[in-house]
């Protein structure tokens, strides 16, 4: 397997507002390579996307942030790289997209001037070679009729265009890792399958890492290579996603599968329910987190915080009861069909 | 003044058998006629949200309506609900054009078919106690003797699984997303309606809170007899919740059909396209695949001539930009189809799989 791109350790983002700390992100780590997507996913207020800003540096600045742990990008410490370096890395490096195309665009410049913007912050082009270079930006998110396109103002666009011209800048200065924080969230489904399907083959065109955030298993199943389960700002378990999908250990994981609503089966099947709310996160529940709402705990589970246990080679969870592993299909088998 | 009481037995009403007879006009609850709504849009258009819309909802019967945005899914529930009434057409509740009714009757009929929307914070007002908030329907409808008032918000509150004692003080802003959406069931249901439309009632919900109320719903149908339109863009939430299932594209219906008819076999190509679009947890991100979409939906303000799905469909001909394909029966039971060359079965990329036109039309 390839060197990592991004190895994060431990990474702690806390806001400590004196009476009370809301722990956000609370000591997560994984590893992600070129050319590979990582998918984080979890409910509301599991701590996924001020995880993504955790990494890229986009937190509030606050005097209530407390911060640990290591986010190293190829080779140095995001988290202790000063800010102007930051800003280095920001945009040329490591891009992001949001989920809300309308509000990550300037609504009074033209598409095009804004993708001619970050050419100019981040390389030497000259005006004009940006212009030439954001019409093939936008050529290359498939939009019709790129030069014209580029004069036009973002409420002028559908959503979908307006995705694709976020990406058509993020992508400007060819990152090495795209950050997508709900990239299809607020589209349309027969819309996000054009959105996915264009970042699928952007990222193959350039060999470019990603770490897909959302809330939905199906768009991970669909463009993720491994996924890591958020619960209450930890992450509960990482694997390959078809490993995850077939067998999940931590019980977590199993019951999120359950409660998804299938495309196929017979209708009005009772589906298996995750009793009460995810924990409020200035109170997390002692040991582990979804103890309290899980059907298979045991009376350590409450006391005493699950560890790490491996599951293959890419595959850990943290659980004390965790589900079987699968017994008549080995998990190479499964992992096999990935390559 | 009404009196709800007059209608049926509270709860304890044996759970309706949803679906299990075959279309019977005679036994329709609600049935919505050529149902036409357009809206001016800013620059002097004018947006037809729905066209000629017509379907029927027999009692106990759960219809999916899905669709994009700008489908009309939305325009829809609230046309039936007369909020505001439909520009034309007929929405006959139990034999009763609502559209013709007076405003103070129509007022009085209203807590016979209830609404629950998609923000549930926001569409429960916050400065209200729960109590209140599920007791207004019943002051609307002139339940006058506070304790009967008191016995049915708990009755309804029990039902969505809010124990009246620990939440009937509380405010929506110390609620979750999942409890104010129960509180929004339980105004719904206090009234005893015989229809509930959900618009979009668990988007906002993430998936294990999701699966709670959707169970509750179920239970509620049963327990109520209730009749529902359960409209979602989420097409493995309405797959699991209906009988019936009714695609909208661009403010008409392309198809409609039994559940799982329409999931194992789509005749209409948008329907087709729609299910091929919804990511699968079997899919895999190396595998190769086709390209499912074709183009974007046009504009509402320009609908595209004849069949307003031909601009992306790989099997329009001529035919399809001369004549608007009419709702048709297929000839499989319940299932009615818009389009001038069905599908035989799921489409492929290159329009394959489909049979020869139908109707041979100059």
């Amino acid at each position: 397997m390839t060197a990592p791109l991004l190895q994060v350790r431990g990474l702690t983002t806390h806001f400590d507002f004196g009476r009370s700390v809301i722990k956000a992100v609370d000591g997560v780590s994984f590893d992600l390579a070129p050319g590979r997507t990582l998918g984080v996913v979890g409910e509301s207020g599991s701590g996924k996307s001020v995880l993504a800003r955790s990494i890229i540096g986009l937190l509030p600045q606050s005097r209530a942030l407390r911060t640990g742990g290591e986010a190293i990008f190829d080779g140095r410490d995001l988290r202790t790289l000063p800010e102007a370096e930051m800003r280095r890395v920001r945009g040329r490096q490591i891009a992001m997209i949001f989920q809300d195309p309308l509000t990550s665009l300037n609504p009074v410049l033209t598409v095009g001037r804004q993708i001619v913007q970050v050419l100019r912050q981040h390389t030497d082009l000259s005006v004009s070679a940006a212009k030439d270079r954001a019409v093939e930006l936008l050529a290359e998110v498939g939009i019709p009729d790129p030069k014209r396109r580029a004069e036009e103002y973002a409420h002028r666009m559908s959503g979908g265009m307006r995705q694709r011209v976020v990406i058509a800048i993020a992508l400007a200065c060819e990152p090495r890792l795209l950050i997508a924080d709900e990239p299809t969230t607020a589209l349309d489904v027969t819309v996000q399958a054009q959105v996915l399907d264009l970042l699928r083959r952007l990222q193959d065109d350039r060999d470019m890492a990603m770490i897909m955030i959302t809330h939905d298993l199906g768009v991970v199943a669909e463009s993720c290579d491994d996924v890591a389960v958020m619960y209450a700002g930890q992450v509960v378990e990482t694997a390959p996603v078809a490993e995850v999908l077939a067998a999940p250990r931590m019980r977590y994981t199993e019951a999120l599968l359950q409660a998804i609503p299938r495309m196929e089966g017979p209708s009005h099947v009772r589906l298996p329910v995750i009793p009460g709310a995810p924990p409020d996160l200035m109170r997390p529940p002692s040991g582990c987190r979804f103890a309290p709402r899980c059907a298979h705990r045991l009376d350590r589970c409450a006391a005493e915080e699950p560890p790490r246990a491996a599951a293959g080679p890419r595959h850990a969870f943290a659980c004390w009861n965790p589900a079987p592993p699968p017994v008549e299909r080995p998990l190479e088998t499964l992992a096999d069909d990935r390559a | 003044m009404t009196a709800p009481d007059r209608r049926r037995p509270f709860p304890e009403t044996a759970p309706a058998t949803a679906a299990e007879a075959p279309a019977a006009e005679a036994d329709a609850l609600l049935e919505v006629d050529a149902l036409t709504q357009t809206f001016a849009a800013s620059g002097g258009g004018r947006v037809q949200a729905l066209s000629g819309v017509s379907f029927a909802l027999r009692r106990g019967e759960t219809l999916g309506v899905v669709g994009e945005s700008g489908s009309g899914k939305s325009t829809l529930a609230r046309a039936v609900m007369s909020l505001p009434p439909p520009e034309s057409g007929a929405v006959r509740f139990d034999g009763e054009d609502l559209t013709a009714l007076s405003p103070g009757r129509l007022r009085r009929r209203r807590s016979a078919f209830q609404m629950v929307f998609q923000d549930p914070v926001s569409s429960l007002n916050p400065a209200h106690r729960v109590h209140d908030i599920v007791e207004m329907p019943l002051r609307v409808a002139g339940v006058r003797d506070p304790a009967e008032r008191l016995r049915r918000v708990a009755e309804a509150m029990a039902a969505v699984g809010l124990s009246h004692d620990d939440f009937a003080r509380r405010r929506p802003y110390e609620l979750s997303g999942g409890q104010c959406q129960r509180v929004s069931i339980a105004r719904a249901l206090v009234s005893r309606p015989e229809l509930l439309i959900c618009d979009e009632a668990v988007s906002a919900l993430d998936v294990s809170v999701q699966a709670q109320v959707l169970n509750l719903l179920e239970d509620a149908k049963a327990a109520f007899s209730l009749t529902m339109m359960f409209i979602s863009h989420d097409l493995g939430v309405v797959r699991g919740i209906s009988d019936r299932v009714m695609v909208m594209y661009l403010g008409k219906v392309c198809e409609i059909a039994p559940t799982d008819a329409l999931y194992a076999a789509p005749r209409h190509p948008y329907t087709s396209m729609l299910l091929d679009s919804v990511p699968s947890l079997t899919a895999s991100r190396r595998a190769p695949r086709k390209a499912r979409v074709r183009g974007e939906t046009p504009s509402p303000l320009d609908v595209p001539s004849g069949c307003r799905f031909r601009t992306r469909c790989p099997a329009a001909t001529d035919l399809c930009a001369a004549q608007t394909p009419p709702l048709s029966p297929t000839g499989e039971a319940g299932r009615s189809v818009a389009c001038h060359h069905p599908l035989a079965g799921r489409l492929d990329s290159d329009g394959t799989a489909r049979t020869p036109p139908r109707r041979v039309t100059a």
